[in-house]
């Protein structure tokens, strides 16, 4: 039997953290799929979650999103960014003991051609407004494979019992 | 990524797919739909019912295109799982969806659903994101069942629950 989902490396946040890095990506796969439950310390209901590859900080990065928040639904578009934006998570102000839920997939993350990321990601609370869906399509401008990443939020710490896997997937 | 357990809907369909004593040994549960109902329409919602203990404590919200507008919505008294064909949908369709639970037997999270799915009828069809919270309590979820709006499942619906570690699982 071959296990197609590979659990490389599991962080929980044992306290705040504002950064969150997997280096040493092994280079096995063929795509990658990170999986985040997340709170911050940040003082509203939901705030960004960002992302850098191999510590890139050129602006390499860009991104299409569908969302919701409130009652409309949404498109936008960042072009020419420095980081690549995962969605978001729920701050203080979202209701108590509420994560975020997000799923990031990297396919083809050791290829010589540009990277597209695909994120679906929902930030709950028990309100009807106090929430936001995502469905982004991003790309990092970079023929390098990828071999290291952060996360981390725009505003606050991640928080106690957040957590953040990182895990490799074959073709078999 | 474990398969714990599978249901396929036999001939005269099943008002409720129920998985009882989910294992407690994972990090993370992924529910897998392919669903169609018998309600006498083209679409049916799906719900998640009676598991965990008071689901019906929750806030639902969801993003969702039909091929011409993207819109919003949300309220409460439920966790979806998404809306499938129905008793009038073109023959032989079948929708997807797949769930997430993220933490799911956590006792200090709230538990957020994060539902990923659609169909099309070849001229008809919808793409939609799903995000439930079951408000009511953290305790953990040992039990799923599942019912539709206003029919039952059909024939040759499937459902599979897998649990996804966090840590190396050797396959043989």
């Amino acid at each position: 039997m071959t296990i197609a989902m590979q659990p490389i490396y599991t962080q929980t946040a044992s306290g705040s953290v504002s950064v969150i890095y997997f280096n040493n990506i092994p280079q096995t796969f063929t795509d990658l799929q990170i999986v985040i439950s997340t709170r911050t310390t940040a003082a509203v209901t939901a705030t960004d979650i960002f992302s850098q590859f191999n510590n890139d900080g050129g602006n390499n990065y860009s991104g299409t999103r569908l969302y919701a928040q409130g009652s409309a639904a949404s498109s936008d578009r960042q072009s020419t960014t420095n980081v690549m934006r995962f969605g978001d998570t729920v701050g203080t102000s979202a209701t108590a003991n509420t994560f975020s839920s997000a799923s990031i997939t990297i396919p083809n993350y050791i290829s010589a051609n540009f990277k597209q990321v695909i994120v679906d990601a929902v930030s709950e609370s028990n309100t009807a407004t106090g929430y936001y869906s995502y469905l982004n399509a991003m790309l990092w401008r970079s023929t390098a494979a990828i071999t290291t990443l952060w996360v981390g939020a725009l505003s606050g710490n991640f928080v106690a019992g957040s957590t953040f896997t990182l895990y490799g997937i074959t073709k078999g | 990524m474990v398969w714990i357990a599978g249901q396929t809907v036999g001939s005269g369909g099943t008002s409720s797919l129920i998985f009882d004593n989910v294992p407690q040994t994972f990090a993370h549960l992924q529910v897998r739909l392919s669903v169609r109902t018998t309600a006498s329409a083209n679409s049916d919602l799906v719900y998640f019912w009676n598991a965990p203990s008071g689901i019906t404590t929750a806030q639902w919200h969801i993003l969702t295109g039909d091929g011409s507008t993207a819109s919003s919505g949300n309220g409460t008294a439920a966790v979806y799982a998404g809306t499938f064909p129905a008793a009038t949908s073109t023959a032989n369709t079948f929708g997807s969806t797949i769930v997430d639970i993220l933490d799911y037997s956590s006792s200090n999270k709230l538990k957020t659903f994060r539902c990923l799915g659609g169909f099309d009828l070849n001229g008809s069809g919808v793409a939609q994101l799903w995000s439930g919270l079951w408000s009511g309590a953290n305790t953990a979820i040992s039990s799923i069942r599942l019912n539709c709006g206003t029919g039952a499942f059909a024939q040759y619906t499937r459902v599979d629950i897998y649990g996804i570690t966090t840590s190396q699982v050797t396959g043989a």
